[in-house]
Order: structure tokens, then C-alpha cells, then sequence
């Protein structure tokens, strides 16, 4: 009978672990940039081993990863929207925001433009002279950079035969550039990891008005259980030395796409 | 050139000429109406089908409500943003496309640059809908909402533009229609037109070339028929023509040149005849006068005889008045017979004369048929003396108006056939002359001997010259001939034979009572 008992117990137990060990898993929905560069798949693993927590990420533009947060759908968010980000603090729909890391937008094209000095010069001779752009918008960080930029100089891109939008992610949009030979603003670490494949080099670099600020936002909503313990953990985690040095020691083919919250602010 | 040969170049110029306005046609034809139709149906069918909503859609079979939605549901946004702006894009680049094509008419044209500006303005709505979806939580129906407005402003005017194509294309196939219904007309009228004018080239053709050269043979070909050989053929017309024409004139040159010959050679034949008959007339009548003559000479001579008896009885006194009667009634008998045959002589010299009056002289004179046939046997009387050969004149007494002397001559030449030739084996002819009216204007005289006859091949070739069937060298062989020329010819008459043979011969002349016709025969003789 006791060990009848003993064996019931185990068995609960066991049920027990198992549902903890079901419900210690993270739900992240994150920017392409970060998906594609394979910075995810080279810091996850280290976090489960670590904490022993599960981690299933979602790839889709920023835009679409706040609305995901908006939903309540995610506990994590992984973007690089600054200003959709602090609207949406605004809005009470993050716990937490924090900024992680950063890199910078470049321009890219099949040949230089003629005076590329000045990044703004360059897209108004893009716009002027009609020649192909790329765009992925889809809302995603990149989009919303690159609708600023449009934005400053007072154009409005939309419609135009010369203005494309894929409404993919950076690394098919960058194809799709390619495919085409038009010019196309991404982010350097997508740049990085993909220009072996591409015949389009960089137009337009290093000006600080490309700064491409990543930032991680812990979901709040009332509808959904979010994971707000194992969402603090898993930030907490991205900005101890341990994750900064994950994020500072990740290359691609020998070149550096993100740059660690710790080493510069900008 | 011959007639064959310009028919067939006619005809090849006709057969060119269709052909070239047949290929103008043709080429009018599909450079105008067929690839006009072609194209523009091409054309439309490209504008109905490139501007057509659902096929942007049909890659996806959905909306682009559809598309935001599912896209929605199943968290892929991907997805359905990529779909989304690549449906986009491509009516963009469709309607651009279309618009710079400029083969559409101004209202499609200005239809289409609506279009593509309703493009772009919805394009913007549409982009702040996401935009807003994005960052506000409002709801994917919300945006799907505004998507199938700015779908339906799209759709209006898609919906506009295929109701003026269809109309357009409709106007044109009428348009089209029309043209093909005027084209047809007009090569219609062309191809007629070419058919005149080669008609009329052909019938002028014919006419000229053909037509009336024969015509103008045929008139001279009765001409000649009618004796007049002096007519000529006009050497003209298609080269047939030309050669049959030349080779008919030179027939008739011939023709002519023996015609002259021999009316030339038959009127000195006919001459020497009328000599030859002449001759044997006054030996005749020289013969005949001779035996009165003699008898007159001897009664004469014995008148003398019994005169100087008479004187010299009376002279010697010895004249006894048994004498004297019996010498006178000598001399009174002798007279007598001197009268009588001086009588005799001086009928012959009359009636010889009065045949070589009529012989020479050949003027139309009014006769007695009867009394002229009686005197000619009269003349003829020696020959007939010579042979127990019987002739018989009967029926009508007529008076006719012709050339007794010609006439005498036929007479004469069918009596001397009927001794010379039918009664060669008969002791005893007989030949009937027959007068009679036939009608009130003709007289017929039927002259029939009961001699051998002539056979068919004989009568065949009675009226040709020298054609004798004597083989004793009696007769010239003319003497037909000579009777055919006169009795058609001077008398205006016409003569018929009939014949048995061994049975009788039977020539009938049938002659005016009145010849109108002037003595051409004997004109020609005197010309000639």
C-alpha cells in the first residue's frame, strides 16, 4: 500500500516538474535584425543553460512585434523603435524598457551616388533621379528609420513606381535589392551577414544619424498571464556582464554587427 | 498580228490587272481593317485583363482584406504584407505601363491616370492604416475595412474603364464593319469596271479585227457572186483576215484574167461561126438561085432558038400558020418559065436579104415569130433539100419585140444539131416547132425533133464551148454555146432541154415579148 502511495506520489511529482517546467518557457517576439544576424541562437542556448528557462521567439518587424506586445500575445519584446517604443510605454503597455545594445543603419546600393557626403543629399537624389529603393514597410525599425529620414526631407515616397516595399524581413528585402539593383537602408549587422551574396555595397555609413538603438520591453497587459518574473530575468540576464560579453564577442564573418549597451552610449 | 495572240495579251493584261488591285486590296484589307480589329481587340483584351482587380488577387484568390486578415489570424505578417505590396506593385506598374502605352483612346487614358492617382492616394490611406494598426490596438477588421473601401474607389473606376473598352471595341467592330461593307463595295465596283472596260476592249477587239473585216468580205464575196469580179477585198483586219483577204483577191485577179481570155478567145470562135453559118447561107442560097437561073438560061437560049426558026421560016416564006402557032405557043411557054423563074429568083434574093438585113443590123424590131420561122426554113431549104427531113411550124401567131436576126441564128444552129447530130441515123426526121403564150408577157417556143437523143452526161455539158460529140469533125462545138449566150444573154430569155435517148431532144425557149434589156452581147462584140 506504501509503496502503492509512494508511486502515486512520485507520479505527481513528476506531473508537478513537468507543468514547471512547462510554464518556464519564455515567449519572445523579436526584430528580424537580431533573428538573422544569429545573435538569438548564440545567446539563448547560454540563458536556458543558465536559468533552465525555455525561450520560443517570433521574428517580425518591430512594428509588428509591439503589436504583438499590444496583444498581449509575447512577454518579451526585442526592437529598435525608438519612437513607437516610447509610444507605447506611453500607453501602458510595457513593465520594463530597457536599452541593450546598439549599431547603425547603412545605405546601400549598386554604385555610389553622386554626392554622398551628406546622407539627406543622397536620398533626395534617389528620390529625384527615381532610382529603385528598397523598403521593407512592414513598420519594423528599419522602416520606421528610413520613414524618418523620408520625413525630414519632406517626401513622401509612397506610391512611387521607384519606391518599393516588400513587406519582407531585412535579409529578403536586401535579396529582393539586389535581384533589382536598387538602394535600400538596413541595419549593419543584416549588411553583415549577407553582403557575400550581394552586389551592392555601402553608399552611405557612420553619421549619427543612423544610430540603430536596441531595446528589450517587458509586456504588461491585464488579459494575458505574462511571464513577468521570467521576463525580468531574461533582461536582467541581457544586461549582466554575462550577456553584454555574449552580445560584445558575437561576429559575423569576422566583423562585429552589435555593439553592447556597457561599451558606448551614444 | 494574229487574233489569237492579241486576245491573249487581253486577256493576260485583263488577268494582270485583277491580280494587282486583287494583292492592293488585300493589302488595304489587313494594313486597314482586320489588323486594325486584331490589334485593338489584343489590346483591350491586355488592358481588360492586366486591369483587373481580381487577377492581382488571383495569385492569392483572396482580398486584400483577405490577405490582411488571414495574415492576422495566423500571425504571419510576412506574409501578407509581401502579398500585399506585391498585388500593389503590380497594378502600379500594369497601370503605369498601360498609360505609357498611349495606343488607348484620351477617356481610357485619362480613366487610367485616375486610376493610378486613386492608386496612390489609397496607397497612403493605406499605409497610415498600418501604421496605426501597428501602434494602437485597433483591430485588423478595422484596417480590413478600410482596405475594402479604398478597394472599391479601385474597383469603380476599374469598373468604368472596361465599360468604355467594351464600348470602344464595339464602336469599332461597327466602325470596322463599315469600312470592310465600303472596301467591298468599292473593289467590287473596280473589279466590274476592269470587267467593262476588258469587255469592251474584247468586243472592239473582235469588231474591228474580225467583225467588220468579214463583213466586208462577205458583201464582196456576193458582189462577185453577182458578176461583178471587178470588186476587191480591203486588205485589212487580224492577219488571218489579212491573208484569207489577199488570197481571195489574188483568186479574183485571176479569175478575171481568164474571163478576159475567154470572152476574148468564144467572141472570135462565136465570129468565125457567124461567118461559117453566113457562108453556108449563101452557098445555099447561091445553090438555089442556080436552078432558076439555069432553067431561065435554057429557056432563054431556047426562046432564041425558036425565034431565029420562026424569022427564018418567015423570011424564007415558008412560015406556014401550023408553024407560026406552034412557035409562038414555044415562045409564049418559054416566057413563062422565065417569069416564073425570075420570079423564083427574086424571092430567094429577097428573103436572103431580108435575113442579112436582120443579121447585120441586130435592132430591136417588132416580128412575126411565125413568118420569120417560115422564112428561115425557106433559107434553110437546101440543106433540108438535101435530106428527106420533114419540118412543122405550129400553134399561135404572136408578135414579139425582139432580135430576129439573133433569134434566126439559134434557130438555125438547133436545126442544124437536129441534122447533123439527131437524125444521123434516121432516114426521115421530124421536127415540130411549137409557138405559145405562157402568161401575157412570154412567148414559148417548144422545138422538138424525134431524133437519137442526148444522154445525161450529154445535156451536163451541152453549154459548154467545143463540146462535141460529132466524130467526123462536123461541127465547131460552139453552136450551144453560141445559142446559151444569145438566148440568156441578148433575148433575156431562158432555155430548158429535155431528152430521151433514141426517143427526141426537146429545147424550150422561153422569151419576152418585150426585150427590155440593151444588146450588151452585141455591144461587147462591137467594142471588142
Amino acid at each position: 500500500m506504501s509503496s502503492l502511495l509512494r508511486t502515486a506520489f512520485t507520479t505527481i511529482l513528476i506531473m508537478l516538474f513537468s507543468f514547471y517546467t512547462e510554464a518556464a518557457t519564455l515567449k519572445i517576439s523579436t526584430a528580424t535584425s537580431i533573428a538573422n544576424t544569429g545573435l538569438l541562437n548564440h545567446i539563448l542556448p547560454k540563458f536556458t543553460q543558465q536559468t533552465g528557462i525555455k525561450v520560443d521567439y517570433t521574428v517580425v518587424g518591430s512594428g509588428a512585434a509591439l503589436k504583438m506586445g499590444r496583444q498581449g500575445k509575447v512577454d518579451v519584446l526585442l526592437v529598435h523603435a525608438p519612437a513607437a517604443e516610447e509610444r507605447y510605454m506611453l500607453e501602458g503597455y510595457g513593465n520594463r524598457r530597457e536599452f541593450i545594445m546598439f549599431n547603425y543603419f547603412v545605405l546601400v546600393g549598386p554604385k555610389d551616388l553622386i554626392n554622398s557626403k551628406d546622407l539627406l543629399t543622397s536620398l533626395q537624389g534617389i528620390a529625384k533621379n527615381e532610382l529603385l529603393f528598397f523598403s521593407r514597410g512592414d513598420n519594423s525599425g528599419t522602416h520606421k528609420k528610413e520613414q524618418s529620414l523620408w520625413e525630414s526631407i519632406k517626401t513622401d515616397p509612397v506610391g512611387e513606381l521607384w519606391y518599393i516595399e516588400t513587406g519582407l524581413g531585412m535579409a529578403a528585402t536586401l535579396k529582393a535589392a539586389n535581384t533589382e539593383q536598387g538602394y535600400i537602408l538596413t541595419d549593419r549587422g543584416t549588411w553583415i551577414s549577407t553582403r557575400d551574396q550581394l552586389k551592392l555595397k555601402i553608399v552611405y555609413e557612420n553619421d549619427s544619424q543612423l544610430l540603430n538603438p536596441y531595446s528589450a520591453i517587458i509586456v504588461r497587459s491585464l488579459k494575458q498571464n505574462i511571464q513577468t518574473k521570467l521576463a525580468n530575468k531574461f533582461v536582467n540576464w541581457l544586461l549582466s556582464d554575462k550577456g553584454q560579453n555574449l552580445i560584445a564577442t558575437f561576429r559575423v564573418k569576422q566583423q562585429i554587427p552589435f555593439i553592447p549597451k556597457r561599451d558606448q552610449l551614444p | 498580228m494574229r487574233i489569237r495572240n492579241e486576245i491573249i495579251i487581253i486577256l493576260v493584261l485583263f488577268f494582270g490587272v485583277l491580280t494587282i488591285s486583287h494583292y492592293l486590296f488585300i493589302k488595304d484589307m489587313e494594313s486597314n481593317s482586320t489588323s486594325r480589329v486584331y490589334h485593338h481587340s489584343l489590346n483591350h483584351e491586355k488592358l481588360l485583363k492586366t486591369i483587373n482587380l481580381s487577377t492581382f488577387h488571383q495569385a492569392q484568390l483572396t482580398s486584400w482584406k483577405n490577405i490582411l486578415l488571414i495574415g492576422h489570424t495566423t500571425s504571419n505578417y510576412k506574409l501578407y504584407l509581401s502579398r500585399f505590396y506585391h498585388n500593389e506593385r503590380l497594378l502600379r506598374t500594369t497601370v503605369h505601363d498601360l498609360i505609357k502605352d498611349k495606343s488607348n483612346s484620351e477617356a481610357i487614358q485619362n480613366l487610367l491616370i485616375e486610376l493610378k492617382k486613386n492608386i496612390k492616394v489609397s496607397a497612403k490611406k493605406q499605409r497610415k492604416g498600418l501604421r496605426e494598426f501597428y501602434e494602437t490596438t485597433s483591430t485588423a477588421t478595422d484596417i480590413a475595412e478600410q482596405f475594402t473601401k479604398d478597394e472599391a474607389i479601385l474597383t469603380s473606376t476599374i469598373e468604368k474603364i472596361r465599360r468604355l473598352v467594351a464600348q470602344q471595341q464595339i464602336s469599332l467592330l461597327n466602325q470596322v464593319n463599315e469600312d470592310i461593307s465600303t472596301q467591298l463595295n468599292f473593289s467590287f465596283k473596280t473589279m466590274l469596271t476592269i470587267f467593262l472596260i476588258a469587255s469592251i476592249l474584247l468586243w472592239l477587239l473582235i469588231h474591228w479585227r474580225i467583225v467588220n473585216p468579214m463583213e466586208k468580205a462577205i458583201k464582196v464575196v456576193s458582189q462577185v457572186t453577182r458578176g461583178d469580179i471587178n470588186q476587191r477585198m480591203q486588205v485589212i483586219g487580224s492577219l488571218e483576215i489579212v491573208k484569207y483577204a489577199s488570197a481571195f483577191n489574188d483568186m479574183l485577179q485571176k479569175i478575171e484574167t481568164q474571163n478576159n481570155q475567154l470572152e476574148k478567145v468564144t467572141y472570135q470562135l462565136a465570129h468565125a461561126e457567124k461567118l461559117a453559118a453566113l457562108g453556108s447561107l449563101v452557098a445555099g442560097v447561091a445553090h438555089e438561085l442556080n436552078t432558076p437561073l439555069g432553067i431561065v438560061l435554057t429557056a432563054s437560049s431556047s426562046l432564041g432558038d425558036a425565034t431565029k426558026k420562026l424569022q427564018a421560016n418567015f423570011l424564007d416564006n415558008k412560015l406556014t400558020k401550023t408553024t407560026f402557032e406552034e412557035e409562038t405557043n414555044h415562045l409564049l411557054e418559054c416566057s413563062v418559065i422565065i417569069e416564073k423563074n425570075i420570079h423564083r429568083a427574086s424571092k430567094l434574093i429577097n428573103n436572103f436579104k431580108g435575113i442579112a438585113v436582120d443579121q447585120s443590123s441586130e435592132q430591136k424590131r417588132s416580128f412575126k415569130l411565125n413568118e420569120l420561122l417560115e422564112k428561115l426554113m425557106t433559107n434553110l431549104q437546101p440543106q433540108l433539100k438535101k435530106s428527106p427531113h420533114v419540118i412543122e411550124i405550129c400553134g399561135e401567131k404572136i408578135t414579139i419585140i425582139s432580135y430576129p436576126g439573133l433569134l434566126s441564128q439559134v434557130i438555125t444552129h438547133l436545126v442544124n444539131n437536129s441534122i447533123l447530130h439527131g437524125f444521123n441515123k434516121i432516114e426521115q426526121g421530124l421536127i415540130t416547132i411549137k409557138l405559145s403564150k405562157e402568161g401575157g408577157e412570154r412567148v414559148k417556143i417548144t422545138y422538138r425533133d424525134n431524133g437519137c437523143g442526148m444522154s445525161e452526161e450529154v445535156q451536163k455539158h451541152i453549154y459548154e464551148p467545143f463540146y462535141s460529140t460529132s466524130v467526123n469533125g462536123i461541127g465547131s462545138g460552139l453552136g450551144m454555146n453560141i445559142v446559151h449566150n444569145i438566148v440568156t444573154g441578148v433575148l433575156d430569155g431562158d432555155i430548158f432541154i429535155t431528152s430521151q435517148v433514141n426517143e427526141y431532144s426537146q429545147i424550150i425557149l422561153s422569151l419576152p415579148i418585150e426585150v427590155n434589156r440593151q444588146n450588151e452581147y452585141l455591144e461587147s462584140i462591137k467594142q471588142t
